[in-house]
């Protein structure tokens, strides 16, 4: 073995684990204990190694990842197998397409954009479907209100006049980036069949989402099968998420 | 050892998240590269535990089943993109750059992430689980289901790679200070 072979076995060498164990990096070993240049090479490399290793183990995780999983894994017990399934494909269908809207742009760890904002409660639909993990189930408004209000949430929100017309299914908390989102879920009523949520309202102080829709402005966006509204009234700002195209989206305006 | 004893080793869900999203959302972020998608890939690997994660047997392997998962989950993403080329490197055909520890020690998140963006895709997972967890190679090769010289040759490649990026990124600003 020369100097050059114990470089290249050394470079993958990891002081303190079973590495050392390994029969190759045992032969490299003991001959940069002879040889000063690559002894001096391995104390230089394996402290660079020590610095990079601290850099990755330092990426920063976003505050409320932790209980965005706890509280989908609530919903997740709670669905039967076939819809676990499809919502496994939307899901799946909605990482694929979020993955090539987002991947050219380079992202700061905290990403608390509205765009950021905005992608998290659509995947949040995506994911959990027509029957989300709600902390009250009610199909009275006022209650709503007044359990947002109570709980840190946002019970002075705004309905959208056709969004008056619909039943509200109930709401729920929901953390992101360490602020309180609202989630206020509503039956449309077009498919008589079933009482599930099929209108998504998330509400967040305007403040806590940089680069929000201004006052007066309203954008529609379709993310697969999802269609969007936002818009920022007062100090607070809205999404508006369902199935189906923008289109269907308009009318609630 | 009876079915019984072995589910009661099985860490609870909120044990298990609490014990590794951590770890996973970094190697998530290392492969992807925007908090976007690496947050959507730890919770699809909790999602994925939560609903099959009872058929694995060896309740110690529950660690490198969420590792594999998680890079399975990102491959699988990834399909319709690229198509990663599977190749043999048998050395480092290159120099490494010069660089300092202390120089290391100045990155921010953002200039190691504009670092790795800079390496070859299909280096990024051995790297990162190369840094991120004491891995035998062995337990690297079966997560990445690699063979292990092409795991130690990737690991090498990747390295090269991420400290050639590293040399020839600006140094962080650091604070100003008085002029004397």
């Amino acid at each position: 073995m020369n100097r050059r072979q114990a470089q290249e076995i050394l470079l993958l060498y990891r002081p303190g684990t079973s590495d050392a164990q390994d029969p190759d990096f045992a032969a490299a070993l003991a001959l940069a204990q002879k040889d000063l240049k690559l002894g001096n090479w391995l104390q230089h490399q394996s402290l660079l190694q020590d610095a990079l290793r601290a850099k990755f183990r330092q990426i920063p995780v976003p505050e409320g990842l932790k209980e965005q999983i706890l509280s989908e894994r609530k919903v997740q017990t709670s669905l039967p197998l076939k819809r676990k399934l499809v919502l496994s494909a939307a899901c799946a269908a909605c990482i694929l397409l979020l993955a090539a809207l987002v991947l050219p742009l380079l992202r700061s760890h905290e990403d608390k954009s509205f765009a950021n904002f905005q992608s998290r409660m659509v995947k949040t639909v995506a994911r959990q479907g027509l029957y989300p993990k709600m902390d009250l189930e009610t199909n009275n408004l006022a209650e709503i209100r007044k359990f947002l209000a109570q709980h840190q949430g946002h019970g002075d929100y705004l309905l959208p006049n056709g969004l008056q017309k619909t039943t509200t299914t109930g709401c729920a908390i929901l953390p992101w980036q360490g602020k309180a989102v609202s989630m206020v879920c509503f039956n449309s009523g077009k498919n008589p069949a079933t009482n599930a949520s099929d209108l998504f309202l998330f509400v967040i102080n305007r403040a806590d989402v940089p680069k929000a829709p201004a006052p007066g402005a309203l954008s529609f966006a379709q993310t697969n099968s999802l269609a969007t509204a936002s818009w920022t009234y007062g100090d607070k700002t809205y999404i508006l998420a369902s199935p189906g195209d923008k289109a269907a989206l308009r009318e609630y305006f | 050892m009876s079915h019984t004893d072995e589910s009661a080793k099985r860490p609870d869900f909120e044990g298990l998240v609490e014990q590794y999203y951590r770890p996973l959302y970094q190697f998530a972020f290392s492969l992807a590269q925007s908090e976007s998608d690496a947050c959507d890939l730890t919770q699809q690997t909790f999602y994925i535990w939560a609903t099959k994660g009872h058929q694995l047997r060896d309740a110690s392997k529950v660690k490198s089943w969420l590792f594999t998962t998680l890079h399975r989950e990102f491959l699988e993403s990834r399909r319709r993109q690229t198509r990663f080329p599977h190749y043999e490197l048998s050395q480092v055909d290159e120099e490494l750059p010069a660089i300092s520890p202390a120089r290391v020690n100045q990155l921010d998140s953002a200039q190691l992430l504009v670092a790795l963006q800079q390496i070859d895709a299909v280096y990024h997972a051995p790297v990162a689980l190369f840094y991120l967890e004491d891995y035998a190679y062995k337990e690297i090769a079966e997560i990445l289901n690699i063979p292990m010289g092409t795991v130690k040759s990737r690991i090498s490649r990747g390295i090269a790679q991420l400290q050639q990026a590293l040399a020839g990124s600006p140094p962080a600003p650091r604070p100003q200070k008085g002029v004397s």
